[in-house]
């Protein structure tokens, strides 16, 4: 600061240090926001790319219809939609009841040591490589004769959706965790003072109010499990030209035929498999937005945040 | 409350029950779906076929191109119901296959892709190629494009200096059998050095999946090369070399040439395994790399009265010029098809 003189005018400019702290204020924050634009630049790039060039083979056909004969035009990606339906549910159907009941066992009536390694060994089953998981369900499912289901010695949309049930039983289990530590203690309490048996307690008190963490962490993993590639090229990746509904056979589905199509030489396939990426990221993005609204409800139930 | 337990605890066994009953039971009386696998050859003519078996019979085809030594593993481990290969099978694949028959049902030619931007040709001519020189190409043994090889076959040529890039497939393929069984009948070094088989060891080049991506390398490779079944290269617009043939003329695959070839065949083996690769002089237009492609079919299969009306369907009908003329494929020669139908006899259904 200048010395002050009696009639001097007094610079409201920072000088010396106060100038550089000042300076050292103004770089650090625009550095932030900088990465802060970058980041949801990138998102916004690659769904305004993918839009770009997948647009103009987005039509009815496309969901309406298998892939056109050979050398002809139009045709588009039904059987790989219907492949992606009959996937995610079945590995739903198998994950959601798994996982939710892991999710209890971890914090209801395990004791805490085997509750904590529980969550230990789920985290690292969730950043377990997916491309792992599929080369072992191949070796158990595919290579394997597994006489109840009906599956063995080939690709088959069990086999496909059992290595997707693996990918999603961390995220459904781990969500379900966190949202059942939420349930206040007094909940439970005032159900114990009634005279209400445990497991009473935990299905009837504790897991309504779960309920829309549970439902958050399903559409988390359904998002994931959809756009899933690794897992299903060794065990549902050969499939036909026409829709299918029979889970005993392998089928399209939609990651496995972008891959399949954009290495293809035909450019019009190559726009279709632009296309299905959008509706892939279309269906992520819908189920997260779906995810996050839930989320947002249910903390407000639970009065927290 | 409890009704919600219940309901949790019953969707896994509802799921279970739904999906062991669709498993367990196939499909209803009328829709017939036959799965196939092999070839990605013959599979732009099975894609035309599916529609119009679909509309004659009600049959459902599905038909997984995944190259023909997957093929064979497939219909070995009966895994698919027909298996299609453009090799034919090998005494070990006999056995391993438990009662197998190989009809042959569609005959084309395997076309020299070439892409080469700023390539001025005389009128209505392709760029020539020998078979030495192509066998010398995979052999790494001639690497730009204005090699005095290439040069002296097209004097009136003007072609652009490019280095050559070699395409070939990394899958096991019977368009790589047919291929290979050519350069090895006009290359002594390249049979002895890599020999013939639908797997070899490509002593130079950069490999893809499928005819489709053999086909996609060339299209997106100035100066490249690569071997594809005919119907691919017109499928995207690639330009073959006229081969030429053991009566020194040029040729390119077109039907009357392919057709040519394939009537190299006077009488049929047993068994079925035909080569028309470099076929004799006496057939001044034979294209010189041209294949029959096969059906693997059991000797014993559930589905065998299905699997004898489809082939036999594909034996005569399909062999129509609407299926077949867009794609370049040749209708099969009588002694050919008299053949395929009296081994299409042995299959006989499961007891």
């Amino acid at each position: 600061m200048s010395a002050s003189q009696p009639g001097a005018a007094v610079s409201l400019r920072a000088a010396g240090r106060s100038r550089r702290r000042l300076r050292a204020n103004v770089a650090a924050e625009a550095s932030a926001v900088a990465a802060a634009l970058i980041a949801v630049g990138f998102l916004a790039v690659l769904v305004g790319s993918v839009l770009v060039r997948g647009v103009h083979a987005i039509n009815l056909n496309l969901f309406l219809k298998g892939p056109a004969v050979f050398g002809q035009s139009g045709g588009g990606i039904a059987p790989a939609l219907v492949g992606t339906l009959m996937l995610v549910s079945l590995a739903t159907a198998v994950a959601l009841p798994v996982g939710v009941l892991v999710a209890l066992y971890a914090s209801e009536f395990a004791p805490p040591r085997v509750a904590g390694q529980i969550r230990l060994w789920l985290d690292v089953l969730n950043g377990f490589p997916s491309i792992v998981v599929g080369v072992f369900v191949f070796a158990l499912a595919v290579k394997t004769k597994v006489p109840l289901l009906g599956i063995g010695h080939h690709q088959s949309v069990f086999a496909g959706a059992f290595a997707l049930s693996i990918i999603m039983l961390p995220l459904v289990s781990r969500t379900t965790m966190e949202v059942l530590a939420l349930v206040p203690a007094g909940l439970r309490e005032a159900s114990y003072a009634l005279g209400v048996s445990r497991w009473r307690t935990v299905l009837g008190v504790v897991l309504p109010s779960a309920r829309g963490g549970i439902v958050t962490g399903t559409t988390l993993a359904v998002a994931r499990a959809a756009g899933e590639t690794a897992p299903l090229l060794f065990t549902c990746a050969i499939s036909g030209l026409v829709v299918s509904w029979n889970p005993a056979l392998s089928t399209a589905s939609i990651p496995v035929t972008i891959f399949q199509y954009s290495e293809s030489p035909d450019r019009q396939l190559n726009a279709q498999a632009w296309a299905a990426a959008f509706v892939l990221i279309a269906f992520v993005l819908a189920t997260s937005l779906v995810s996050r609204i839930l989320l947002e409800r249910s903390r407000r139930k639970l009065g927290v945040g | 409350m409890k009704r919600k337990g219940i309901a949790l605890l019953a969707v896994p066994l509802a799921a279970l029950a739904v999906v062991a009953g669709a498993g367990a039971s196939r499909q209803s009386a009328k829709d017939v779906v036959i799965t196939g696998a092999g070839s990605t050859f013959v599979a732009p003519l099975v894609s035309v076929w599916t529609p119009a078996l679909g509309s004659a019979f009600g049959y459902t085809i599905q038909y997984s191109a995944v190259g023909s030594g997957a093929g064979i593993a497939a219909i070995s481990a009966r895994t698919v119901d027909f298996g299609a290969s453009d090799a034919p099978l090998t005494p070990d694949q006999f056995s391993a296959c438990n009662g197998c028959v190989q009809i042959p049902w569609a005959l084309a030619g395997t076309a020299v892709d070439v892409n080469l931007p700023g390539l001025v040709l005389p009128r209505n001519t392709n760029l020539r190629l020998t078979g030495e020189v192509i066998a010398k190409i995979y052999l790494g043994e001639i690497t730009r494009w204005t090699d005095p090889a290439i040069e002296a076959l097209n004097p009136k040529a003007t072609i652009p200096d490019l280095p050559i890039t070699v395409a070939h497939r990394s899958d096991n393929s019977g368009t790589t059998y047919n291929f290979t069984d050519y350069l090895s009948s006009v290359s002594p070094a390249w049979r002895s050095q890599v020999g013939r088989g639908i797997g070899v060891s490509w002593p130079v080049g950069v490999g893809a999946n499928g005819n489709s991506g053999v086909a996609g390398i060339v299209k997106n490779t100035p100066g490249a090369i690569g071997y594809t079944d005919t119907a691919y290269a017109l499928a995207n617009g690639l330009r073959f070399a006229a081969i030429e043939n053991r009566a020194g003329r040029f040729i390119v695959p077109s039907i009357r040439n392919v057709l040519a070839a394939g009537d190299a065949v006077k009488t049929v083996p047993a068994g079925n395994e035909m080569h028309i690769v470099n076929p004799p002089r006496s057939n001044p237009t034979a294209y010189p790399i041209s294949t029959y492609t096969y059906v693997i079919l059991p000797t014993k299969s559930p589905k065998a009265a299905e699997l004898r009306k489809m082939v036999f369907w594909a034996l005569t009908q399909g062999q129509q010029a609407k299926y077949t003329a867009k794609l370049w494929f040749v209708p099969i020669p009588k002694v050919v098809l008299v053949a395929a139908e009296k081994t299409l006899k042995q299959v006989e259904l499961a007891t």
